[in-house]
C-alpha cells in the first residue's frame, strides 16, 4: 500500500510541476505547439534527450548482456557521448541556422519535396509500426516483472500487460497531445532527475551488499574475481567488437543522435544556439554516466546472483535483492517516467511530422489555407488516434515475439544509414542533387535487402560500416556527373534564434572525449584489469 | 558546300528541328545556368571531393579492420 501511495505521489508530483512550468505557454501556433515556442533552455533539452533515448528494455537488455558476457555494450552509451559532441559542434548550428521544425523540412529545402515526402512517410510508418506499440509493450513487461503487477491485480498475464500499456499510453498522451513539445520536455527532465537518482542508487546499494556494507570492498571484489567481465574492449564475438566503434557503431549513433526526428526535435526548440549546445553537451556528460545505470549493475548481479538462466532476469533480480521496500514506490515512479517519456516523445514527433510535412502541404496543394489552428488540430487528432492504435496493438506483440518484433526492428535498417548519408552530403556540399540522394537510398535498399536475404556471419555494425561510405560515394559520383547548376544556399536570410555559440563548448567537448578514452584505457588489460 | 547544306535541309524532318527549337525557347535564366554549369571549376567540387575522400577513408578503414579480425 505504501509503495502504491509513494508511486502515485511521485508520478503526480512530476505532473504538477510540469503543469506549473508550462502553464500559460503558447500552444496555439505551430512553433509554440510543435517546438515549445523555441524557448527551451539547456537543462530541459538535456533532460529530454536523455529520457527520450532511455527506455526500460535498454536497462534490462544492456544489463543482461553485461551479466552474460562483458561490458562491451558501454560503447552504446559512451559512443553516444562522442556523437553528441559532433552534433553540438557541427550539426546543430546548421539545423538552427536553417530554422527548420523537422528533418524532412531540411530535405525539402536542400533537395526537393519528393524527398521530404518519402522520408516523412518512412518516419511516420516506422514510428507507428516499430516504435510506439513496442515501447509500450516492452515497458509493460519490465514494469510487471519488477513490481509483480500481475500478482497485485490478480489479472491474467495478457490483461495485466494491456492494463499497464493503457495507463502508460494515456498518461503519455496527456502530456504530448495537450501540452505539446514543451510539456514533453519538462516532464522528461523531471523524470530524468528521478531516474538519475534511482538508477545510480541500484549499483550503490548492490556494491554495499557485495562489500558487506563497504562500497570499496564491493568494487575490489569486481576487479579481483572475474575481472575479464569488466573488459570494455571486445573481440569479434563480443556484443560490440572494438573495431566497429570507429565505423559502424559511429554511423549508427550518428543517425540516431543527428537525424532521428524523435531525438533531435527538442534541440530545434532551443532558445538560442548557446542553450542548444549546452543541452546537447550536458546530455553527452549524462551519457558518460550511462554505464553506471545500464551496464555495471549487470556485472554486480553476476557476483551477487550467479547462475540465472537468462541475462535479462539479472536487473529485476538485483532490484528485488537490494532495493529497500519503502523505496519501491519511488523506483516504480522513476521507471514509469522513463517508459512514458520515450512514448510521449515519439508520439509528439509522429504527429509533428504528419501535421507539418504531410497534412499541411496537402492543404496548400489543394489551395486551402493551412492555418496554425487547423494544423495543430490535426496534430492533436493524429496523437489521439495513434495512442488508441498503440493501446490496441501493443499487448498482441507477445504473440509475435521474436517474429514480427524482430522483423520490424530490422526493417529500421532500411532507412537509417541512407538518411544520415543524405543529410550529411546535403549539409556539406552545395552541388549534390535530389537525384543523387534518391539513388543512394535505392542502392542502400538493394544492398540491405541482399544482406537480409543472405544473412552473412558478420556483425550488423560492420555491414553499416561498409554501406554508408558506399552510399556517400554514390552521391559523390552522381553529383560530379550531373551537379546542381546553382549552389545551394539557405533560403532564410536570418536564423530564427540567436546564433552566438556557447563559450565553453570546446572545453566540455574535450572533457567528454578525454573521459571516453579513459573508459577504454581503464577498463582494459592495459588499465585496471590484470588477468 | 552551300549546295550540300541546301540538300541536307531539304531532307530534314520536323523532328530534326526539335532540339533547335528547344534551344531557341531557352530564356536568359536557362542560359545563365548552362553557362554556370560550364564554368564549374575544381573549387566548386571541393566539398564533394573532400566528402568522397572521407568516404573512401572510412571504407578502407572498415575493410582493414574486418581483415584484421573485426
Amino acid at each position: 500500500m505504501f509503495a502504491l501511495i509513494s508511486f502515485l505521489f511521485f508520478t503526480l508530483l512530476v505532473a504538477f510541476f510540469s503543469y506549473r512550468i508550462c502553464k500559460g505557454e503558447d500552444t496555439k501556433t505551430n512553433d509554440g505547439y510543435f517546438l515549445g515556442g523555441r524557448d527551451l533552455s539547456g537543462i530541459f533539452i538535456a533532460g529530454s534527450l536523455m529520457l527520450t533515448n532511455l527506455s526500460s528494455e535498454q536497462i534490462i537488455g544492456q544489463n543482461g548482456i553485461s551479466y552474460s558476457g562483458t561490458i562491451t555494450v558501454i560503447a552504446y552509451e559512451i559512443g553516444a557521448a562522442i556523437t553528441l559532441v559532433l552534433f553540438a559542434l557541427v550539426f546543430l548550428p546548421k539545423y538552427l541556422r536553417a530554422g527548420i521544425t523537422t528533418v524532412p523540412d531540411f530535405l525539402e529545402e536542400r533537395f526537393d519535396c519528393g524527398l521530404r515526402k518519402i522520408i516523412s512517410i518512412v518516419f511516420v510508418v516506422s514510428y507507428i509500426l516499430t516504435y510506439l506499440p513496442t515501447v509500450l509493450y516492452s515497458g509493460a513487461i519490465v514494469f510487471n516483472q519488477l513490481f509483480n503487477i500481475q500478482e497485485i491485480t490478480g489479472l491474467n498475464y495478457f490483461a495485466t500487460i494491456a492494463l499497464i500499456v493503457a495507463v502508460i499510453a494515456i498518461v503519455g498522451a496527456i502530456y504530448a497531445v495537450k501540452g505539446g513539445l514543451k510539456a514533453v520536455a519538462v516532464s522528461d527532465t523531471l523524470n530524468g532527475a528521478g531516474l538519475l537518482i534511482g538508477g545510480l542508487l541500484i549499483p550503490i546499494l548492490a556494491l554495499l551488499k557485495l562489500g558487506h556494507g563497504n562500497i570499496a570492498t564491493g568494487v575490489t571484489e569486481l576487479f579481483v574475481n572475474h575481472p575479464e567481465k569488466l573488459n570494455a574492449v571486445g573481440d569479434k564475438h563480443s556484443a560490440v567488437p572494438f573495431a566497429v566503434i570507429f565505423t559502424g557503431m559511429l554511423f549508427n549513433n550518428l543517425y540516431y543522435w543527428c537525424t532521428n526526428q524523435m531525438i533531435i526535435q527538442r534541440t530545434f526548440a532551443a532558445k538560442n544556439l548557446k542553450e542548444g549546445q549546452k543541452g546537447v553537451l550536458y546530455a553527452g556528460c549524462l551519457k558518460l554516466l550511462g554505464p553506471f545505470i545500464l551496464v555495471f549493475p549487470g556485472v554486480i548481479a553476476f557476483h551477487l546472483i550467479p547462475g540465472l538462466s537468462n541475462g535479462d532476469l539479472a536487473y529485476p533480480a538485483l532490484v528485488s535483492l537490494v532495493l529497500p521496500k519503502p523505496m519501491v514506490g519511488f523506483f516504480a515512479a522513476v521507471l514509469f517516467g522513463a517508459i512514458l517519456s520515450s512514448f510521449n516523445s515519439a508520439l509528439n514527433s509522429t504527429s509533428t511530422i504528419f501535421a507539418l510535412n504531410l497534412y499541411k502541404p496537402r492543404l496548400e496543394k489543394k489551395g486551402e489555407v493551412a492555418s496554425d489552428e487547423k494544423v495543430i488540430k490535426m496534430g492533436k487528432r493524429v496523437g489521439i488516434a495513434l495512442t488508441v492504435v498503440s493501446i490496441c496493438v501493443a499487448p498482441f506483440i507477445m504473440y509475435f515475439k521474436g517474429g514480427l518484433y524482430g522483423f520490424l526492428q530490422e526493417m529500421n535498417g532500411f532507412y537509417s544509414a541512407p538518411l544520415f548519408a543524405v543529410v550529411l552530403v546535403g549539409f556539406f556540399t552545395k552541388r549534390a542533387t535530389a537525384k543523387a540522394a534518391k539513388a543512394a537510398m535505392l542502392v542502400h535498399i538493394v544492398f540491405y535487402g541482399l544482406y537480409e536475404i543472405i544473412k552473412p556471419d558478420m556483425n550488423f555494425l560492420h555491414i553499416l560500416g561498409i554501406m554508408l561510405p558506399i552510399e556517400i560515394l554514390v552521391m559523390v559520383w552522381m553529383t560530379k556527373r550531373n551537379p546542381r547548376p546553382i549552389p545551394y544556399t539557405f533560403k532564410r536570410k536570418e536564423a530564427p534564434v540567436e546564433m552566438t555559440p556557447w563559450k565553453y563548448r570546446y572545453h566540455l567537448s574535450t572533457l567528454i572525449c578525454v573521459v571516453f578514452v579513459l573508459y577504454y584505457v581503464l577498463f582494459s588489460r592495459i588499465g585496471l584489469l590484470h588477468y | 558546300m552551300v549546295e550540300e547544306m541546301a540538300f541536307m535541309n531539304e531532307k530534314s524532318t520536323s523532328k530534326d528541328f526539335e532540339n533547335i527549337n528547344m534551344v531557341a525557347e531557352l530564356t536568359d535564366g536557362d542560359l545563365k545556368n548552362i553557362n554556370r554549369n560550364k564554368e564549374l571549376t575544381k573549387e566548386d567540387f571541393k566539398n564533394i571531393n573532400t566528402m568522397g575522400k572521407i568516404a573512401v577513408f572510412w571504407l578502407v578503414l572498415e575493410i582493414v579492420l574486418l581483415a584484421l579480425g573485426g
